[in-house]
């Protein structure tokens, strides 16, 4: 019973996911949100593992029902960092604030034997990171704190699946590979969306 | 516009910016080392603990792998002071730590230890006066005088010139007090 009304759901899913999809215009836009994490490399190690929110804007041009290209920009902040080291003689504290926007375009292929509801797509991005530091340094003598901030432009790579509910909402979790920082250190950041069509 | 055309151009589009992106992406060298936050690893302050003179002035670099140019901090800040673009000039003797954070990006931060001496006494010629180790001193004019100068913080240079005539050089820190009669 359990199986039969699963089946009867994906089934149901898949028809409506379907007939959206056919009615999705040559081109649309909309707009973004959601939340994404680093999942490891320096990146992780400075701001932490916690859920940032992540905004954007997306425009799609649906070459057929199967393909579309999407242009999209996104904003993500993340959250701020602290990194202590107490080794003698210079005790130094470091306090870290990230955030980025990557300009990027996707293909999105949509299996029509999924129901063209279900997308899968590969991504090529530019990322502008910046980094934004305060640096106490404390001697035995007395303390000095730097401040500044710097920004890199990187390529980054991306990977996504998505879900395409009806004309309007859809949903997709995405992967950016990048590097960032003067020692060009690799990051990985996941993202949950929700994406809005207008 | 007819919709085909417009596929087109919107395909041509995407696929002339995928590709611009594809080539303007390798941005940046890699490079293995640390993390940035851990001092003197890597930016370098050069000279590395020198020794000055009180008032004596330095010029430091602060170098990284992608660039020079540093926020710059001594302390203590009795020791002597830094300029922005880390000129220290050593205000006493003693030690203090000059710290710098790389201005691209603060987190890369180095330091070095400086150690100041006392300033050389200033050297004057004082033909009329000796001063000797011993209770026994003389004038290059022939006279003998007991007189002992008060203060003097490093023992006077007695040399025979040419015309046998004594100089002795007196040290002391400026300003040079006055010489008595």
């Amino acid at each position: 019973m359990k199986t039969c009304r699963l089946a009867l759901a994906l089934g149901g899913v898949l028809a409506a996911s379907g007939w959206a999809a056919a009615q999705a215009p040559a081109f649309d836009w909309g707009v973004q949100t959601g939340l994404q994490a680093p999942l490891q490399g320096d990146l992780r190690f400075t701001t932490g593992s916690g859920l940032n929110p992540e905004l954007g804007l997306h425009a799609d041009w649906n070459a057929s029902p199967d393909w579309s290209l999407r242009t999209r920009l996104d904003l993500a902040w993340f959250s701020s960092g602290d990194q202590q080291s107490t080794a003698l003689p210079i005790q130094q504290a470091i306090h870290t604030r990230v955030r980025n926007g990557a300009l990027g375009e996707e293909w999105l292929y949509r299996p029509a034997r999924l129901g063209g509801a279900w997308e899968f797509g590969a991504g090529l991005y530019l990322v502008r990171w910046t980094v934004a530091s305060t640096d106490r340094l404390q001697t035995a003598d007395g303390s000095f704190v730097a401040s500044g901030s710097s920004t890199w432009t990187r390529a980054g790579q991306g990977a996504l699946a998505g879900y395409r509910w009806n004309r309007h909402l859809e949903t997709e979790l995405r992967f950016l590979f990048s590097h960032y920082g003067y020692e060009n250190q690799p990051t990985r950041v996941a993202s949950m969306n929700v994406l809005w069509h207008f | 516009m007819p919709t085909k055309l417009l596929h087109r151009r919107a395909l041509a589009f995407g696929s002339a910016l995928f590709l611009g992106l594809l080539g303007l992406g390798c941005g940046g060298t890699r490079i293995t080392g640390d993390r940035a936050g851990t001092v003197n690893q890597t930016l370098v302050v050069t000279p590395g603990n020198p020794t000055l003179t009180a008032g004596q002035s330095l010029q430091f670099q602060a170098t990284a792998p992608w660039g020079s140019g540093a926020q710059w901090s001594v302390e203590p800040a009795s020791a002597g002071t830094i300029t922005p673009g880390g000129l220290f000039t050593a205000y006493g003797a003693g030690t203090c730590t000059v710290l710098a954070a790389w201005i691209q990006d603060v987190r890369y931060a180095a330091s070095t230890v400086v150690t100041i001496v006392p300033a050389l006494p200033q050297a004057v010629s004082s033909p009329n006066y000796v001063q000797a180790s011993g209770a026994s001193q003389a004038t290059s004019g022939g006279a003998t005088l007991n007189y002992a100068i008060v203060g003097e913080p490093t023992q006077a240079v007695i040399s025979t010139s040419a015309t046998q005539s004594l100089q002795v050089r007196h040290g002391f820190l400026p300003p040079v007090p006055a010489l008595p009669n």
